[in-house]
């Protein structure tokens, strides 16, 4: 897992709710063995029209999208289908922190487990930082956001924050327990 | 104090407990896997320098991509190269792990949420996890079933464990029983709209009372299967005698260990964070009339005054006509298929409606079984006949168009009547417009061809 602590964008805004992960990378992009390059395909349909031209009113698109690495959105983000490709996507398209009021719960671990930091901000907050469409910071280490003279505290597993804060990989920590695997084994029976 | 079912099952697969700082280690019973998902945990594992701990507790098969159709010599038609590679990817990587893998031309191939049920692989007690969100439908037995992404998947393979908090607990009470007519579909989704696409958000819902225990165990299937559609992860029912009956008539339960009844269920003073309570006698058939299933109505029903940007778009998207009524508007097609509704007795009642009957001619009708047992079956009950002489197409097991991976695919614009799970924005293709509906409405309306 890769190291964050600090990060420091503006933010692109698609202020709607229940964006599910089918939207986010259509499910005929899924039909690939690897996690890499899926960054065109980030919301392909409604980026670009039938005819392939790019949709000129669509937020994610220029002139609209300027390489912002933070995304501002709705609630539900990312619910549905458990695809990890949806969060591969972000990432390889230059999103790295993505602020909503809820997120679908697979989609949340998913975007964690890839250091692409989901960041669940009250909605009544989310509006300010929207409308004061500012340079944002995003502090993992010390749990805050700042958008110009707002600061707001944000919450995080602390196990999740340990990881990417230390760049932790997950299987190594699991792997640790391995005594304990084992002597959970050998008390249950498991076969078929 | 008494403890939910979900957390008695919970606190018997604890490998290590949760703290605040860090989340449960949970020992996985049964790990599924399936050519979408799969490959990149592979190539995790690669990464690693790691091997799969328990192939024995698990089992890969070919669903997604799976073809429907087969050409006029009798082979399968693939969508693409890219399929073919991803098939075989999978079966290479399980084949190097020496993980059982269902690939097209095995008796048992079909859809994951379709197959460990009827195989006897999903038992009562066990932690279940797969590289999909449907996951929850093996929470019918009485187990903690959930999705994972590719990553989690990667690290059960590893060391047969998942890293998780503990979720809430919901749990929904439906009294009486279904009237006749009404299905679990049906119910699922009015569940849906009384909860909401969010409501069982962070919870596991336990579905309790008299109207659940004279579900089949098929429909208890169907029923925890859309659980995911409220966002909650996890959907559980209790084992009764149904179950286990169920159990024993599966593939592998002559072999089985662990079908020893265990009536196991939630304390009278377990403590709850959530409460839905239904009487089932007040579902009727249900359609869904916009994106996401909680945006569902009764058949027959009007539309609802929009009361949200999302439901405007939603309205528009479907392409509604102002007058604000569903009857009467023509229909494309029919999908009758599904991890939520395709299996042996989905396609029966679909069969019962359509026996001797054509399906009008602006619409086709795609019937799709969810495994090669479940197509064995309806084929010895001649229902294949019953939907080829009404026009139908009959399709090899495969996802189809629940997600339109393998090639079936609805065209822009184009309305589709659908037995399976989500109606989002383009599920069944760019710009096509699903409703969801159970298999004996579909069925109706693929007859009728206009809803």
């Amino acid at each position: 897992m890769r190291t964050m602590s600090i990060l420091t964008s503006r933010a692109i805004q698609l202020p709607e709710d229940d964006i599910d992960t089918d939207q986010m990378v259509p499910a005929r992009f899924l039909r690939t063995s690897g996690s890499t390059g899926l960054g065109k395909c980030l919301f392909y349909d409604r980026r670009f029209a039938a005819d392939g031209n790019m949709v000129a009113d669509f937020l994610l698109n220029p002139p609209h999208y300027q390489g912002e690495k933070i995304l501002i959105t709705g609630a539900n983000f990312g619910c549905g289908s458990s695809r990890e490709h949806a969060p591969w996507a972000f990432k390889d398209f230059g999103i790295d922190v993505i602020l909503a009021p809820s997120f679908g719960d697979i989609f949340y671990t998913n975007c964690l487990k890839n250091s692409l930091l989901a960041i669940v901000v009250e909605v009544e907050v989310l509006d300010v930082i929207s409308a004061m469409n500012s340079v944002i910071t995003v502090d993992l280490e010390q749990q805050s956001i700042v958008s110009g003279s707002l600061r707001t505290p944000f919450n995080i597993d602390p196990f999740m924050r340990f990881c990417l804060l230390r760049g932790f990989s997950q299987i190594d920590y699991i792997s640790e327990n391995e005594p304990s695997i084992t002597l959970f084994e050998q008390k249950n029976d498991h076969r078929f | 104090m008494g403890q939910t079912l979900f957390d008695k099952v919970w606190q018997q697969n604890i490998v290590k407990a949760e703290t605040p700082e860090q989340p449960a280690l949970l020992y996985v019973s049964l790990h599924l896997l399936h050519e979408i998902t799969a490959p990149q945990a592979f190539a995790m594992l690669a990464e690693w320098g790691r091997g799969v701990r328990r192939p024995d507790l698990t089992v890969a098969m070919v669903d997604h991509c799976a073809p429907t159709g087969k050409d006029a010599a009798g082979a399968l038609v693939f969508k693409d190269e890219a399929t073919v590679t991803q098939i075989a990817t999978l079966l290479a990587d399980c084949q190097r792990h020496q993980v059982p893998c269902f690939g097209l031309d095995h008796r048992y191939q079909g859809i994951v949420h379709a197959v460990a049920p009827e195989l006897g692989l999903s038992r009562p007690g066990h932690v279940i996890v797969c590289g999909d969100s449907h996951t929850s439908t093996h929470g019918a037995f009485g187990a903690i079933a959930f999705g994972i992404g590719s990553s989690e998947v990667a690290e059960v393979l590893a060391t047969q464990c998942i890293l998780q908090r503990r979720p809430k607990n919901l749990r929904v009470i439906v009294e009486k029983h279904l009237r006749p007519g009404v299905t679990a579909k049906d119910l699922a989704l009015y569940i849906i709209t009384k909860l909401g696409a969010v409501g069982g958000k962070g919870h596991a819902i336990e579905y309790q009372g008299a109207g659940i225990q004279a579900l089949s165990m098929e429909e208890r299937l169907t029923l925890c299967n859309m659980t995911i559609e409220t966002g909650a992860r996890f959907g559980i029912i209790a084992a009764d005698a149904t179950t286990y009956a169920y159990l024993r008539q599966t593939v592998l339960a002559a072999t089985a260990v662990g079908i020893d009844d265990q009536f196991q269920c939630s304390d009278a003073d377990a403590l709850w964070d959530k409460e839905l309570r239904i009487d089932a006698d007040l579902v009727a058939p249900m359609m869904s009339w916009g994106t996401n299933p909680a945006m569902s109505i009764r058949l027959g029903e009007r539309l609802p005054e929009a009361t949200s940007a999302a439901e405007r778009h939603a309205l528009a998207y479907m392409g509604w006509a102002s007058d604000a009524t569903p009857g009467g508007r023509p229909v494309d097609h029919v999908f009758i298929g599904s991890c939520t509704n395709g299996r042996i007795s989905d396609l029966r009642l679909a069969a019962q409606h359509m026996r001797g009957k054509t399906v009008a001619e602006r619409t086709q009708c795609l019937v799709v079984p969810a495994s090669k047992l479940v197509k064995q079956q309806a084929e010895e009950e001649g229902l294949d006949i019953v939907f080829r002489q009404a026009g139908a197409i009959w399709g090899e097991p495969s996802c189809s168009l629940c997600n339109a991976m393998n090639g079936d695919i609805i065209a822009p614009g184009q309305l589709s009547v659908s037995t399976s799970n989500r109606n989002f924005e383009g599920r069944q293709g760019p710009g096509a417009r699903t409703i969801l509906v159970s298999p004996a409405s579909a069925a109706q309306i693929a007859i009728r061809g206009y809803l």
